[in-house]
């Protein structure tokens, strides 16, 4: 075996610099060039790498490095500049957006992105929304329905009428993940049995469903009955912090027996997705987002076992 | 399974041995053993010695798999700087291994994104190529930005 051990560091200054000249890094196959700039993210592409070079300028011009779209804005404050940065990313893609997961949502004018890319979007598979603030988007209705190829729809820290789950449900008929998580609890009405009337048009609703999360659901045995009943292809499940399920006799055991991958009430939150609430850094389960992004890369990595 | 060993010959012509069932980490050497058996120097033409010591190196691991994530990351961590990684990128990309590639990747991204225009453009020895209009271009697209 060679000896790994003849570093870069122990050579002299100017051999290292020869070997720094001696690529020319704009020769560099585009697909690694684009899987770089893919990943430093929106806005320091739109605000600083495209502006390097025209090659690079091409590269992130073509609408391949749009379809999937992680934002997370930098300075919440530069409202009408983030809304335009999002819009932009949107437009780059030319209608090819996959995968958009978007940080902070519900601060101010998301209703009108949400509508935005729901107008040129047709193609989305994936939409991700992460600590959004409650019912204040009155387009909800109105965008679901243009996204017929919807397979996950994932909200965190966020209060979804019993409407808009029965839109999906009508809408987004490949619907296989739906994650509606929440850390915090709120108690306001009868907030039980408005949980119970969200896991029943799940049940009622999404009958091919495969993964669901409800972290943080407030919902009792009558909702968690009706998704069991409802979504008999069920592989997943989770119900960490809904505590107002009592597991403990038939229900539980007809969960292990029926669920593959179940996550019960008292399980622990490690591993969970913005578990801090508000404060979390989008950025930070980034592999998350770009393993999706190369899945649907043409299929150019595929995952054969090695054996 | 036996201990097969191949040998992988760089741009300049050096020859690394490793055992096979390691190597075929690497789609593309798994697609030449399958094929015709790989029994002679399989040569990396864009692979320089140096980065293909590295690649051996990372092929080499003994980390349980769920390691595996983090030695990737520190592995790369570890050859910080960007014409290191870059190579290795381009190494990993032709021999298909995903997880060191994308790692590489990351990093560079991750470095990138503190510098300034100037200095992505000093790192990467990339001269301003943009003509008075395409930069006029720019402006007008972006004029939220300015």
């Amino acid at each position: 075996m060679p000896s790994t051990s003849k570093s870069k560091r122990q050579k002299p200054k100017e051999q290292q610099q020869e070997m720094q000249l001696k690529t020319n890094w704009l020769e560099l196959p585009s697909d690694l060039m684009a899987n770089i700039l893919f990943r430093v993210g929106v806005f320091d592409i739109l605000e600083n790498v495209e502006k390097v070079c025209t090659g690079w300028r091409k590269i992130c011009k073509d609408p391949s490095m749009w379809r999937v779209i992680c934002i997370d804005y930098p300075d919440l404050r530069l409202i009408e500049k983030n809304l335009a940065m999002c819009k932009h990313a949107v437009d780059r893609s030319q209608g090819q957006l996959i995968d958009i997961t978007i940080g902070h949502f519900g601060i101010y004018g998301d209703d009108e992105l949400l509508l935005y890319i729901a107008n040129r979007s047709s193609q989305l598979r994936r939409l991700k929304i992460k600590t959004c603030d409650t019912l204040l988007c009155k387009n909800w209705t109105e965008a679901l329905k243009k996204f017929p190829l919807l397979e996950e729809l994932s909200l965190y820290y966020y209060d979804i009428s019993k409407e808009v789950v029965e839109t999906v449900g009508c809408c987004c008929p490949l619907l296989k993940t739906l994650k509606l998580n929440k850390w915090e609890s709120r108690f306001f009405g009868d907030y039980v049995a408005s949980c119970d009337k969200i896991a029943i048009a799940i049940g009622e609703n999404f009958h091919e469903l495969e993964h669901l999360e409800l972290t943080g659901n407030q919902m009792s045995n009558i909702g968690l009955q009706v998704i069991l009943d409802g979504c008999p292809h069920l592989k997943s499940l989770d119900l960490r912090k809904c505590r107002f399920l009592d597991l403990e006799g038939d229900l539980g055991k007809r969960c292990s027996q029926q669920i593959k991958c179940l996550k019960l009430p008292n399980n622990s939150l490690e591993g969970c997705q913005n578990a801090d609430g508000y404060d979390s850094d989008l950025l930070d389960d980034s592999d998350d987002e770009f393993e999706g992004y190369f899945d649907y890369y043409d299929g150019y990595f595929d995952d054969d076992d090695y054996n | 399974m036996s201990k097969k060993t191949l040998t992988l010959m760089s741009k300049d012509k050096q020859l690394f041995n490793i055992e096979e069932h390691l190597a075929v980490q690497s789609v593309t050497i798994r697609n030449m053993v399958k094929e015709d058996g790989a029994s002679s120097v399989i040569p990396l033409p864009r692979v320089d010695s140096e980065t293909l010591a590295l690649v051996i190196e990372y092929l080499n691991r003994q980390q349980a798999p769920e390691e595996d994530e983090d030695y990737v990351k520190k592995f790369v961590d570890e050859r910080g700087e960007i014409p290191t990684l870059l190579e290795l990128a381009q190494a990993a990309l032709d021999l298909d291994i995903k997880k060191l590639m994308d790692a590489a990747c990351m990093k560079v991204a991750d470095l990138i994104k503190d510098f300034t225009l100037e200095e992505v453009r000093e790192a990467l020895r990339i001269e301003n190529d943009r003509t008075p209009e395409e930069e006029k271009a720019i402006r007008d697209e972006f004029q939220w930005a300015f």
